[in-house]
This record gives structure tokens, C-alpha cells and sequence, in this order.
């Protein structure tokens, strides 16, 4: 197991060390002068010329990446081209509305999804149709648009919420709802299948036929044995949610980590860019760590040599 | 300026000294949420809380307003866009500012307007004694001078510095700011001395606006570059919290005392305005109509018209065409455009009626370079109408009746797609096939500056309502290839441009640029589009709003009822 945990952890870190060669790759392949990006279009050459040493674009590439590496394992990631601000703590000064929204979020969608995806599994017929119906709503329909029904409908109809912004519970349902309901309809196939999966195999029939309630057999045998794929997309769900839900922040008008990654993009502010798709990429890749270290857990049958 | 709330920022962005404009404003906010401007519509068709109820509250209540852009900057140094400009101009102080209509000064730090001395070279400002900044330097000579220093050296990255470069010893210091500038001399306390290497008619203007506000000297040296999340001014409100993407917000700073006692210097007249940042234009409406907001800046440019026929919302909008210019420009200096004839057929084949529809009414069509509020501006030129027909014969006539092929570059925001289609749909009438590149804002500027751009759109905001801030920033031939896009180039142009500047008869002054204007319009350098509107949602009970032409919101002149 030990083994296993340092073999994914020394993957852990490749990935990031790929993701920001590729990153940093990108982000100077692409015909834009940054020192003129912060001098303005009109500044004299010799202000922009000032300015790319300061920012020391003059050296070779190879030299500008081996010191921002250099730097990002001390914990510096530079200040912002546009605000000035330190990269690291702007990162985390917004985690936290996106942490928010992202565990309120995956809880919706676990919520709905899991429980919709045990009872498709379990009945049958006007029920599943119902749900079939969820799911593929759930699937079509785009983040923004239920986002702004949502907004429309229960905030400016009927005034139940703010209107975007932040500030307390009241302020953290409707983007947790958009993105529980667009999310929910994976969760409950990925429980439907799996329940699906479970309730053939003999160890269900073997408890029905002990006498065990419906209820009993099928939560405490059937969905535990069920909850592995559950499990692996939570990891990633989180995961992704973590690095940035972009859209529904831009639609909420949420100040969080997605919508600093799409500013830092509009304004090819290239520290931040950096910043957040590391940030973003690590919170994937750990989240994915821990996941698969906790399926010993989850599952006996499961062990790591 | 441009209207950058951008940036973009820079788009947001912002640009150099002289600027370009960045994006379109509103229009680029509104078109955003273009998916959600239908339920706006609906709204407008009935639904909503009821535009009665406006936000009501006490007047004491923080006065709350919502931007989709981030605000850039809010240090004076910095800030080059109409999100900046007003916040730095409610809590920093200059030595003069504008009048209400723009086209005056009225002293604020310094005593009176100076007049100029030695031919034009010289301005003596008396300042005020008392002003001190929230901790407690006051506001003084030194600080002034420290300040516009500040601007021209290099490291503080100042895009505006240009401004500033013709005080005697400035471009010199910006190359090695080591020293003082020569020309900025401490006379006593309160009391400054500029001089410049040439007589200029706009330097009271460059003395006017936010990159010449006083600043600390011991405060920026202690942040460094935090002072631009962390200010500290000496206007009217002070900044309580900024945080980027997020909020500002702005408190009374109780210790300003109106020092001249004209109206547009005055004291907070509310004690708090709170800034919500990354709202999208529809819910910005919505957040207004239903009371939850008293001022949207953005406006979802699919609906405009709808809401501004809705008799509602009446009360609601408020609105000023800007001192700005869109144009389609082409490489003068190259074939096919070195002939007169093919610029002319260009005049008539572009159908700038239907460019103003495809935006909503957002902007105002125009025939010439000058904006409508900028003093110069000549109603008496009529343009030419809409004509393909006539455009192909001066095709033929310059040898293209076959027409022939442009490469066309325009940014990518998304208005922009929606004029350069009109413009690719006209030229295919005339038989002219364009390429559009539709590129980021950046990489728009780097082609730019290139100066391998054949033809596309440019835009042009006031950095200063003078109208040598079109005239000679986008004609003269020393701003080939950046801000002259045309590679427009006529040396008795440029020499009455040098003429004007120096001008010191304001009327005199005016017809020199109505003349110079009409010599350009007439080597058709360009094809002026349109002139792009100021558009605002606000709250009835929200007084003091007046649209201003240079900071376009004056916050410290707000307050509710």
C-alpha cells in the first residue's frame, strides 16, 4: 500500500510538472507581447522594452521556466500582469467561494442523483420513465441557461434569493442547485448501472431470501457494494468542481477561482493563468489520489501491493 | 480613454498614453448575455417586481452598484479606463478639474487655473494649504511633483506617461529616472512651477485628469505594489475594501473639506457606495428593477430597445452618446487604397444604418472624426450615403471592376463579429472579397503595432475632450503605424496639427481643427462608423448621476432620496 501511495504520488507530481511545461508552453506561444499587455498598446517602445526585462522575458525560455518553477515550490507564483496582486494568496483569498460552492454543489448532486439512481434501479415502469426524463434534462441542458431560469424564476419572479453575488446560505443555493441538477443526472446512471450490476448477483438473493427488508438489502448490501463507481466519480466530480466552476460562477457573479482563471485568460495575464491551472490541476490530481487510496476502504476485495 | 472596463481589460485593457479603445463598452458587456437577454425581454413585457419599487431604503444606506468588469486599477499611476477614472477621481485630488460640461476648468487643489507664462511655456499652480491625505501627509507641492515623477518612471509601468513627457527633463527622466525632471520645480510648499519644452494647449488637460493626482510619497514607497489594492488618497471617499473580481468599496472620507467651494469639487454627498464586481448585464437589471441595486452598469444590447420603448423603464435609463469613434481604416500606403478612388467607393459602400441596427441602437452613426460632445465637432459635414452602386462605377473607374481581395482584422469580442460581417456583406456587393480575422484584443494590438494590418476596425475613445486627442492621435503621421492605422500621411496635416497645439485662441484653435478635420475627411483615410453610447440602469432615487463627459460617473455627487 505504502508503495502504491508513493508510486501515485510521484505521478501526482509528473502531472503537474507536464501540465506546466504545457501551460507555460501555451501561454508564450501565443503572439502576445505581455510586457505590452501591462504597458498598454500605446505606451512608447522604450516603456515596453523596460518592462519585458523587468519581467525578465529577455532571458531564454528554458531560464524563465527553470526560475518560475524555482520559485512555485517556495511558494511564489509571482504577482499578477494586470493587478499586481500576489498570484498564491489571490488564489487562496478565492478558494474558499469556490470550495463552497463546490461542497454544496457535489452534495446536491449526491442528494439527488444517488437517491433517483437507487429508486430507478429498484422500480420500475411511471417512476423510471419520470427519471428518465430527469436524466436527460439533467444532460441537455447547459449550465447558464438553468442558471439563469433559476435566477429569474426564484429570484427576480418570486424574490426567495438574492440575485447573484454572495452572502450566506440564502446566496449559495441557487448556483449549488444549478450545479447539483446538472450534475445529479451522471450520478444517478452511474448508480442506476451499478445498483443494476449488484441486485443480480447472489449475495441479494441470499439476504432476501434470510428475510432482510427491502430497505436493508437494498442499502446496506446492494448500494455499498454499488458505491465504488459512485465513489470514482465523486473524486473527480470534486475534483473538477474545486479547480473552477467556471460558468456558474460567471452567471452567479461568484468570486471564485473560475472566474480569476477566465479574467486571467481574458487578460492574458500569464502568472495567474499559471497559478490557476496549477492550482486547478493539483486539486484534480489530489482528489484523485485520495480517492483511490481510500478504495481499500470502501471495498475489502481491493488491496494494493 | 478608453472605455476599458477592461481589459481590458485592457480588456480589459487598457492601452498606452494615447490610447485605442479596448472594447465596446456596453455593447461587449450586453452581447455576453445574450442568452439570458430574453427573459430580461420578458421581464420588460410585464413581469418583474415592479419598477415602483426602485430600491427605497434611507438615504443613509450604502448606495449599491454592479459592474460585469473588473475595475483595472485604482491607483492614479495606472488606471486608463472608465472603471478606473471614476473611483480614482473620488478619492485623489488634482490640482484643476473639469467643469460640469468638460469643457472648462475649475481649480480643486490649486487656488485658480494658472495661466500660462513665456509664451506658453510655463504654469505656476498655488495650492491650497490644509488638504492632507487619509494619513495625514498633506497634500502639498511635493507630493504633486512625486507624482507625476512616479508616472514617468519606468518601473512604476505607467501606461499614461506620455502625457507627461513634454515637461522639460520628462522624456529624459522616463529613459533614466534618476534625479528630478528639470521642469517640475517645488517653488515653496505649495506653490509648483511646470515647464515645457513647447507651448501645448492640452497640458492643463494631462493636468486634469487622475494619472496627475497628488500622491503619497511614504505610503506608495511602503506598499509598493499593493497601493493599487490599497490606496491612499485624499478625495472625497476613501477606498474601504477592494478586492479584484470581487468588490469595492468606497467610504465618505470625512476629513475632505471642498477646498475651492465650486459644486464639482464638493464633499461625499453619501457615505457609502459598494461596488459588486462579475455580474452579468441581465441580472445587473434584474437587481436594479427589484430594488436589490441602484446602478447597472452594463446593458444587455439585445434588448435595449425593447426595454427603452418600455415606458417602465423610462425613468431608469440614463444615456449620452460618447466621445468616442469607431472607424474602418485601411493601409493608405499600400495598393489598392493608395488610389483616392477605391477609398472613396469604400465611403459609399459601407451601410453604417444597418452597422447601428445589427447594435442595437446603442451607437450613433457619424460621417466624420470628431465625436458629437467634443468641442470642433462640425455639423455641417454630411458624409456620404449608402450607395453600392455608385462605389462599383469608382471601382471600375480606378481599374477594379472585377473588385479585388482584403485581409481584414478586427477583434473578436462579441459585437465585433457582428459590424465586420455587415462591413464583409457590403464590400461582397461591390465585389470586394475580405477576410476577416477575428483575433483577442491582444493579439489585434500586436498586429497592429506590426503595422501589417491591411485593413479593419479601429476605435477611439477621449482621453481628454480636446479635439486634438482625434485629430492628432490618429492622423498625424509620427503615430504611424500604432494609433494611425491608415499610414495616413500629409505633412501640411501634420504641420497645421503642430499649429493648433499651440494655439492659444480657443476659437481660432477650433476652426484650425474644423479645417484640419475637413482636409482629412477628404483624403479619406478612413471610413467613420459610428459614435458608441453611454447607457446606464439607475434607480430614480439615485440623484447626482448625470452622465459626466470626461469621468462619466462623479461619485461623490450621488446620493439617494
Amino acid at each position: 500500500m505504502a508503495a502504491y501511495a508513493l508510486r501515485r504520488i510521484a505521478w501526482v507530481v509528473f502531472t503537474l510538472f507536464l501540465v506546466s511545461v504545457i501551460t507555460f508552453l501555451i501561454a508564450f506561444v501565443v503572439p502576445v507581447n505581455p510586457a505590452r499587455v501591462v504597458a498598454g498598446p500605446n505606451a512608447p517602445q522604450s516603456v515596453v522594452n523596460s518592462i519585458y526585462h523587468q519581467l525578465g522575458l529577455d532571458r531564454p525560455l528554458y531560464d524563465q521556466y527553470l526560475s518560475f518553477v524555482d520559485r512555485a515550490v517556495h511558494g511564489d507564483f509571482g504577482r499578477s500582469y494586470r493587478t499586481q496582486e500576489e498570484v498564491l494568496p489571490t488564489i487562496l483569498q478565492r478558494f474558499p467561494y469556490t470550495a463552497e460552492l463546490a461542497v454544496a454543489g457535489v452534495i446536491v448532486e449526491l442528494v439527488i442523483g444517488v437517491t433517483t439512481g437507487i429508486v430507478v434501479a429498484v422500480k420500475r415502469g411511471f417512476v423510471e420513465g419520470i427519471s428518465n426524463l430527469f436524466v436527460l434534462i439533467g444532460l441537455a441542458i447547459p449550465q447558464f441557461w438553468l442558471g439563469i431560469i433559476l435566477l429569474f424564476f426564484l429570484a427576480y419572479k418570486i424574490p426567495l434569493f438574492p440575485l447573484g453575488g454572495t452572502g450566506g446560505l440564502k446566496a449559495l443555493i441557487l448556483p449549488a442547485l444549478t450545479f447539483g441538477i446538472t450534475g445529479a443526472a451522471f450520478y444517478t446512471r452511474m448508480t442506476r448501472a451499478g445498483m443494476l450490476e449488484v441486485l443480480n448477483e447472489d449475495y441479494i438473493r441470499t439476504a432476501k431470501a434470510k428475510g432482510l427488508s427491502q430497505s436493508a438489502v437494498i442499502l446496506k448490501h446492494a448500494f455499498r457494494n454499488a458505491m465504488r463507481v459512485v465513489v470514482t466519480m465523486f473524486g473527480m466530480d470534486l475534483g473538477y468542481a474545486l479547480g473552477g466552476l467556471l460558468v456558474i460562477e460567471e452567471v452567479f457573479g461568484w468570486p471564485g477561482i473560475g472566474t480569476l482563471a477566465w479574467q486571467a485568460v481574458q487578460n492574458q495575464d500569464i502568472p495567474m493563468i499559471m497559478g490557476t491551472v496549477l492550482f486547478a490541476s493539483f486539486l484534480i490530481v489530489a482528489a484523485n489520489l485520495v480517492i483511490d487510496l481510500l478504495y481499500p476502504l470502501l471495498d475489502p476485495r481491493v488491496a494494493y501491493d | 480613454m478608453t472605455r476599458k472596463r477592461g481589459e481590458d481589460e485592457a480588456n480589459p485593457y487598457t492601452s498606452g498614453g494615447r490610447r485605442r479603445v479596448s472594447r465596446r463598452d456596453f455593447l461587449k458587456a450586453g452581447g455576453a448575455s445574450l442568452a439570458g437577454a430574453a427573459l430580461l425581454g420578458a421581464a420588460g413585457c410585464g413581469g418583474g417586481q415592479g419598477g415602483s419599487s426602485g430600491g427605497g431604503g434611507s438615504a443613509s444606506r450604502p448606495i449599491q452598484v454592479t459592474t460585469q468588469q473588473d475595475i483595472p486599477h485604482t491607483d492614479p499611476a495606472l488606471g486608463y479606463d472608465t472603471l478606473s477614472w471614476p473611483v480614482i477621481h473620488a478619492t485623489f485630488v488634482t490640482l484643476i478639474t473639469y467643469n460640469k460640461s468638460g469643457e472648462g476648468f475649475v481649480p480643486w487643489a490649486a487656488t485658480e487655473v494658472p495661466k500660462p507664462e513665456n509664451g506658453g511655456h510655463k504654469y505656476v499652480f498655488n495650492i491650497h494649504k490644509g488638504l492632507k491625505f487619509t494619513d495625514g501627509e498633506p497634500v502639498n507641492a511635493q507630493a504633486f511633483k512625486y507624482a507625476i515623477e512616479r508616472v514617468l518612471d519606468p518601473k512604476t509601468k505607467s501606461p499614461v506617461a506620455d502625457f507627461y513627457t513634454n515637461i522639460v527633463g520628462g522624456a529624459a527622466y522616463r529613459k533614466n529616472p534618476k534625479g528630478d525632471v528639470k521642469g517640475i520645480k517645488v517653488l515653496s510648499p505649495y506653490r509648483i512651477e511646470f515647464d515645457l519644452e513647447k507651448p501645448d494647449q492640452t497640458f492643463l488637460q494631462t493636468m486634469a485628469i487622475p494619472p496627475a493626482s497628488a500622491v503619497p510619497q511614504k505610503a506608495v514607497e511602503k506598499a509598493g505594489p499593493n497601493f493599487d489594492t490599497h490606496p491612499v488618497g485624499s478625495g472625497p471617499f476613501m477606498v474601504k475594501q477592494f478586492s479584484h473580481g470581487s468588490k469595492l468599496i468606497l467610504v465618505k472620507n470625512k476629513s475632505y473639506k471642498n477646498p475651492s467651494g465650486s459644486p464639482e469639487t464638493t464633499e461625499a454627498k453619501s457615505n457609502e457606495i459598494d461596488i459588486t464586481i462579475g455580474i452579468s448585464p441581465t441580472t445587473e437589471i434584474q437587481r436594479v428593477e427589484s430594488g436589490q441595486n441602484d446602478y447597472a452598469f452594463d446593458f444587455p444590447s439585445a434588448q435595449y430597445n425593447q426595454v427603452k420603448n418600455n415606458p417602465k423603464y423610462k425613468s431608469y435609463i440614463k444615456s449620452a452618446v460618447s466621445n468616442t469613434l469607431w472607424y474602418l481604416f485601411y493601409n493608405t500606403q499600400q495598393k489598392p487604397f493608395t488610389d483616392p478612388k477605391v477609398r472613396l467607393a469604400f465611403q459609399y459602400a459601407i451601410d453604417k444604418k444597418r452597422i447601428a441596427q445589427v447594435l442595437a441602437g446603442l451607437v450613433v452613426p457619424t460621417n466624420q472624426i470628431l465625436p458629437p460632445h467634443m468641442p470642433g465637432y462640425d455639423p455641417s459635414i454630411k458624409g456620404y450615403p449608402y450607395d453600392p452602386e455608385k462605389a462599383r462605377s469608382l471601382l471600375k473607374e480606378a481599374g477594379y471592376g472585377n473588385g479585388f481581395h482584403i485581409e481584414f482584422w478586427d477583434q473578436n469580442t462579441s459585437d465585433e463579429p457582428k459590424v465586420d460581417q455587415v462591413i464583409q456583406n457590403n464590400l461582397s456587393q461591390i465585389g470586394i472579397k475580405m477576410t476577416l480575422h477575428s483575433i483577442s484584443f491582444s493579439e489585434w494590438i500586436s498586429k497592429i503595432e506590426s503595422g501589417s494590418a491591411q485593413a479593419g476596425v479601429g476605435a477611439w475613445s477621449q482621453d481628454f475632450p480636446d479635439p486634438s486627442d482625434f485629430l492628432d492621435v490618429l492622423f498625424n503621421s509620427n503615430q504611424i503605424p500604432t494609433n494611425n492605422q491608415s499610414h495616413y500621411s500629409n505633412k501640411t496635416v501634420d504641420k497645421e496639427l503642430a499649429q493648433a497645439l499651440i494655439e492659444t485662441n480657443h476659437k481660432k484653435r477650433l476652426a484650425m481643427y474644423q479645417k484640419i478635420q475637413r482636409q482629412i475627411l477628404a483624403d479619406n483615410p478612413i471610413v467613420p462608423l459610428y459614435n458608441q453610447k453611454a447607457v446606464y440602469f439607475v434607480n430614480p432615487k439615485l440623484k447626482g448621476t448625470d452622465i459626466h463627459p470626461v469621468f462619466y460617473q462623479i461619485y461623490q455627487q450621488w446620493y439617494l432620496t
